[in-house]
């Protein structure tokens, strides 16, 4: 007795309580701009490609769901030719974001992937490719690295000196 | 036992224990306070890695000793079991003494590897992800091992501009930790010229003098040697996947006789490149670029993929029923069988076996008939010496064979053998063999003899004790000349009364042959090279009879009794090898017999119509001049040719099968000692390309089923394992304990489902989502040894190592984890495979040797038409597979034909002048592809009655003959010719240009349509 006066007590009571749920999709949750969804690939400060396929993503992903060729361009910048995520198999763990050196591949708080068709939910490079440098908009990765592409050459990265003159005699 | 796989016998024999170590000494030491025995003249870092502890290391190298440059594997060495401080040493120039005590584990000298490392990284820079050597880097393992985990570091980073090293090898100088590993390889291993060092102090700089291609055949073992990504595969990164992606397969080179084992890796259907795989007999750590580069033929646009001459009922895919329909129209005509060196042993002896050794030609010429009963003569009597042992002979004498050029791994083991004459001089003062640079300074300039008599200037004469260049008859008079003075200087005179003629030289001559008889007798472990290049038999045969009467009781007692006199000295019979030009030569000619036909009779037999239809099976036929091949396309009812790229006979072929080229094929090549080695499919081919013996076994189900000629009838032949023991006539599969032939795929048998991916092979559920989001079942592979995955057992549970990796070590230096002890042979040696020829007395008498008396008579007159016209061989242009490669297309320097400059004086011919050259010999006159246009170039080391010829397209035995028996007209071009010419060239090197580009797109394209197969077997197998 007392017991189904208690259950209908906490009832009455949530009646007034605010409702947790929301009205999705015409209220939008808040998802924090770190939030593991829907991976993009992102530009340098310079509006060039972030990704140098080196495949540490592809290596790092737990269910392989990441495949790409590297190519190189004539200015010695290196690309992926393609660049594919199966989202029906990716499980949005974020190792691939961790693992590349380049910040190319971010995980964006777009969680809104679901398709009638599963073979639409593999993406490809042109699906993937933002226009912005994502998270961190000042690195540049080949003016970290001490590799010559394009106007940038030998040295004129930061941090590091002039090339070596290999015809001096000075020690 | 004549139902054998193979003619000859086969037997195990266990070469490989004598050759790896001097001793079997052992001493204990203790690693951290635990005892290991290791052997006793090793160094210190060889005996902790032998056993496979953990110690790093950058400027050691197992095949090339120690320097102590890198200060990386230094460890603490302690007094006795009470000294708890110890004193820091570099092991890799320690020697191991019994009772040492070291510590790997103690602070100071892991904090002392730590910021060795750490240093280095203060100039390395941050560019893995770019670095093509990132996932197999030793530097990456290094650097994890001693646990530097964050930069210290935060200055400026010095930083160099590149050089351009040519096509094949990539330059990345950032990236340097100056452990001068690359240096010695190139300038102190294999005697390259073109490449040093510069600068001092922290502006070292490793390279060339001015940017250009390498110069050495060996240029791109730097890959491998490189610790870190300096340099780099330039082939492979143009079309890049990590290492961890790769999905090899261990595999034989095809590109020459030698046989050096590689692995072939291959990533989104596409072959990527090929890596060094070890083999202690073998290739050790060493490829040569040909082997290395060379692979690109199975991606070029020449490929045959698709079949011709026979109609698929359905679009989609070839049937065996639509081969059969087509096959059922040719029943009753009667075929000759060509087999090639290029093709395995079995599908050589599978076409043999199906058509009858009376109809199956090994695609030899007449005259190599002649050389190939000499040289299985030659390899019935004395078993051919493996790389390993040329490493360890005293005493070379090579005879009319570039092995530089023809079998460079050959050249680079006979620059090591010239190295013993120091090492045993440096161990007379107590220096180890392993203290790289103390022996080499010690040694000074003191190399073992070498003695080169060629027909051309070859690499080797730089270190050769003596190099002579003559012409072929005179080589042979000579060494005759040689046998005849060696046998009076010891003594043996009396008993060769018949010799009584002298045999006169030229003081030059004489000089040479005193010299090395001198050389000769002091000599410990001798050995004579010889060769196919200049197509001589009687050249072979005279090196026969010297091996025979050097090797003969009486001599070497003789010599005995004389060096006795001087100082006791263990002789070694002198050992012989004779390289052959392909892969797979000594496979085909163990099949060959009295009854093969030659090219010559070939045409005989369409002549008379004995027979009126051909297969080719992987055979170019490259002896068959255009207006031959006319006449075979007019003789012949039908021409089935089975080969994996266009050649002059597909064209004009009734019907092509596309079969697979190494990476897509499993089978066994012979090498030049006879050993058997297998290779297995790095992928399945896209289908109706498939195994040669498939083909064999469709044609010989729908032609030859009813006629008796096979055992098993209707047999479907579905894997390797299937055709040895049909090919080894046993019906009855349980029972054949005592047949030689199981040998053969007994690796197989061990080795069951061994992964050819890496564990961590990434993009599995990815790679075909663009064709279909529904992932396929894996490749099911026929031959039980290797799966066409990441599941199976790991590469170290294999003697066929498809790859190599252990825990902490991802470059190919992991490899010491699977020797007995580092440079050792594997630990999952298998028994070499050796085929033991019969006496071949049948095959000598049905092929005798053209006596060369007619020759001699032209010796004494000195006129214009005495010139003697020898092929030079080039490396990037002797094998047929590897010309299909644009970048080899592109290191083609022009045609040139070499002269002394007082011949060309005698000819009138002026050094840079074009000449026209028309050969004759086995066609008219007229015919274009028979007439090259070369530049005139004066050598004087070359003697007056030579010529050597370099000329693209030629082929290789269009080689030792006279000019005045017609074989060769040489006239001077008017101005049109040489314009076309010139355009000609270029335009050559231009459609290699694009060619390249082409290439690179096509593969793009492979990457998008990974084709899907279920089962990696036939037709019907999709």
């Amino acid at each position: 007795m007392f017991s189904q006066m208690r259950t209908m007590w906490l009832v009455l009571k949530h009646t007034f309580t605010k409702a947790d749920t929301v009205e999705y999709p015409e209220q939008m949750p808040y998802l924090a701009p770190r939030y593991r969804g829907r991976i993009v690939l992102t530009r340098d400060p310079d509006g060039q490609e972030r990704c140098v396929a080196c495949n540490l993503c592809a290596v790092a992903c737990p269910v392989d769901c990441i495949s790409l060729q590297q190519v190189i361009d004539p200015d010695g910048r290196k690309r992926a030719d393609f660049f594919r995520i199966n989202f029906s198999r990716c499980i949005l763990c974020g190792f691939c974001e961790e693992a590349c050196p380049t910040f190319a591949i971010q995980l964006t708080p777009d969680i809104e992937l679901a398709e009638y068709d599963r073979q639409n939910l593999v993406y490809e490079k042109e699906h993937l490719l933002i226009n912005g440098p994502g998270k961190y908009p000042d690195y540049n990765f080949y003016h970290q690295s001490g590799i010559a592409v394009g106007e940038k050459g030998k040295g004129q990265g930061e941090q590091e000196k002039p090339p070596i003159d290999i015809k001096g005699l000075m020690p | 036992m004549d139902k054998d796989l193979n003619s000859g016998d086969v037997t195990n024999t266990d070469v490989t224990n004598a050759a790896v170590t001097n001793n079997d000494k052992q001493l204990t030491i203790y690693v951290d306070d635990v005892p290991y025995r290791v052997a006793d003249d090793d160094n210190l870092l060889a005996a902790v890695l032998s056993k496979k502890l953990d110690l790093p290391y950058f400027c050691w190298h197992p095949s090339m000793g120690s320097v102590g440059a890198c200060r990386q594997c230094a460890v603490t060495q302690y007094q006795d079991e009470n000294d708890s401080r110890g004193r820091m040493v570099m092991s890799c120039m320690t020697p191991v003494v019994d009772g040492m005590r070291i510590g790997l584990k103690d602070k100071s000298s892991s904090k002392f590897r730590e910021q060795v490392i750490s240093a280095m990284m203060t100039n390395h820079p941050h560019d893995c992800p770019v670095c093509a050597e990132g996932g197999e880097c030793h530097l990456q393992d290094m650097t994890v091992m001693t646990g530097h985990s964050a930069r210290q570091y935060s200055g400026l980073k010095r930083t160099y501009t590149n050089q351009n090293l040519g096509d094949f090898v990539g330059h990345e100088m950032n990236r340097c930790i100056t452990c001068y590993r690359c240096v010695r390889f190139y300038k102190d291993y294999a005697g390259g010229t073109d490449f040093d060092v510069f600068g001092s102090s922290n502006h070292v700089y490793f390279g060339r003098q001015t940017d250009g291609p390498l110069e050495s055949e060996f240029s791109g073992n730097l890959v491998e040697v490189c610790p870190t990504g300096v340099f780099t595969n330039k082939l492979f990164s143009a079309h890049f996947a990590r290492k961890w992606d790769l999905q090899s397969a261990p595999s034989v080179c095809t590109h020459c006789s030698v046989g050096c084992n590689i692995s072939i890796g291959e990533r989104y259907g596409s072959v990527r490149r090929v890596m060094n795989r070890f083999n202690s007999d073998i290739n050790g750590y060493f490829l040569c670029d040909r082997g290395r580069f060379g692979i690109g033929f199975v991606n070029g646009k020449q490929r045959i993929k698709t079949t011709k001459g026979i109609n698929a009922a359905s679009p989609v895919q070839l049937s065996v029923l639509d081969v059969n329909k087509t096959l059922a129209h040719l029943k009753g005509q009667r075929f000759i069988g060509i087999g090639s060196a290029r093709a395995s042993l079995e599908s050589n002896k599978y076409l043999q076996k199906m058509l009858g050794k009376e109809n199956f030609s090994a695609g030899f010429s007449n005259n190599e008939m002649a050389v190939v009963a000499v040289h299985r003569d030659i390899l019935s009597q004395y078993s051919a010496p493996s790389l390993r042992e040329v490493e360890q002979s005293d005493f070379v004498l090579i005879i009319g064979e570039d092995i530089t050029q023809t079998s460079p791994r050959m050249a680079l083991a006979v620059r090591q053998a010239l190295r013993n004459a120091s090492i045993e001089k440096a161990a007379g003062i107590g220096v180890k063999y392993w203290q790289d640079s103390a022996v080499r300074t010690y040694g000074g300039e003191l190399l073992s003899p070498l003695f080169s008599l060629n027909s051309m200037p070859t690499k080797l004469d730089d270190v050769a004790e003596q190099a002579l260049i003559l012409t072929p008859d005179e080589i042979e008079h000579c060494l005759l000349a040689l046998e005849q003075q060696l046998v009076s200087s010891s003594g043996l005179s009396e008993d060769g009364a018949n010799d009584d003629v002298e045999i006169k030289v030229n003081d030059l001559q004489q000089a040479f042959i005193t010299d090395l008889i001198e050389h000769f007798l002091k000599a410990k472990k001798p050995l004579i090279i010889g060769g196919w290049s200049l197509q001589s038999a009687s050249l072979l045969k005279t090196i026969n009879q010297l091996t025979g009467r050097l090797r003969s009781n009486e001599f070497i007692a003789a010599v005995q009794k004389t060096a006795a006199q001087l100082a006791p000295v263990q002789l070694v019979p002198v050992q012989i090898t004779i390289m052959p030009p392909q892969c797979n030569s000594v496979g085909l000619f163990s099949l060959v017999d009295e009854q093969t036909l030659s090219t010559e009779q070939i045409l005989e037999q369409l002549v008379s119509g004995k027979v009126d239809s051909i297969i080719c099976l992987e055979q170019e036929l490259a002896h068959f001049s255009d207006q031959q091949i006319q006449t075979l396309r007019q003789l012949s009812k039908t021409i089935i040719v089975l080969d994996h790229s266009e050649s002059k006979v597909s064209g004009i072929a009734d019907i092509v099968m596309p079969v697979s080229p190494i990476s897509e094929a499993d089978g066994h090549y012979v090498n030049y000692q006879g050993q058997v080695q297998k290779y297995f499919q790095v992928h399945a081919p896209v289908l109706p390309v498939q195994d040669s013996w498939r083909w064999l076994n469709l044609i010989e189900r729908a032609l030859f089923a009813n006629q008796g000629l096979s055992h098993l009838g209707n047999a479907e032949i579905n894997s390797l394992e299937d055709l040895h023991y049909y090919l080894s006539g046993n019906k009855n599969l349980s029972t054949d304990n005592d047949d030689k032939t199981k040998d053969i795929f007994s690796n197989s048998m061990i080795n069951r489902g061994v992964a050819r991916q890496t564990h961590r092979a990434s993009g599995r559920t990815s790679q075909m989502a663009n064709t279909s989001v529904h992932e396929v079942k894996t490749t099911v592979s026929n031959d039980p040894a290797f799966n066409f995955s990441m599941e199976g057992l790991t590469p170290g549970t294999t003697p066929d190592m498809p790859f190599s990796w252990a825990p902490g070590w991802n470059s190919n230096q992991s490899i010491h984890h699977y020797q007995t002890q580092a440079n050792g042979e594997l630990i999952e040696n298998k028994d070499q495979l050796i085929l033991v020829f019969d006496e071949s007395e049948k095959l000598l008498a049905r092929w005798p040797v053209l006596s060369s008396e007619h020759k001699n008579e032209h010796d004494e007159g000195k006129d214009k038409n005495n010139l003697i016209f020898v092929q030079a061989n080039s490396m990037f242009h002797g094998d047929w597979q590897a010309n299909f490669n644009p970048e080899f297309t592109q290191m083609f320097k022009g045609n040139q034909l070499s002269i002394s400059s007082h011949c060309a004086d005698e000819q009138g011919w002026k050094e840079g002048q074009y000449l026209k050259l028309i050969f004759t010999s086995f066609s008219s006159e007229n015919e274009k592809s028979n007439s090259f246009l070369a530049i005139v170039h004066c050598d004087d080391n070359l003697p007056d009655n030579l010529v050597n010829g370099n000329i693209f397209g030629l082929p290789l035995h269009k080689t030792n003959f006279r000019l005045s028996d017609n074989h060769l007209k040489i006239s001077e071009p008017d101005e049109q010719e040489i314009a076309q010419h010139q355009q000609d060239e270029s335009l050559r090197y231009q459609q290699a240009e694009i060619d390249k580009k082409e290439s690179l797109e096509r593969l793009k394209v492979t990457d998008q349509t990974i084709p899907i197969r279920l089962v990696a077997g036939g037709l019907d197998d999709v």
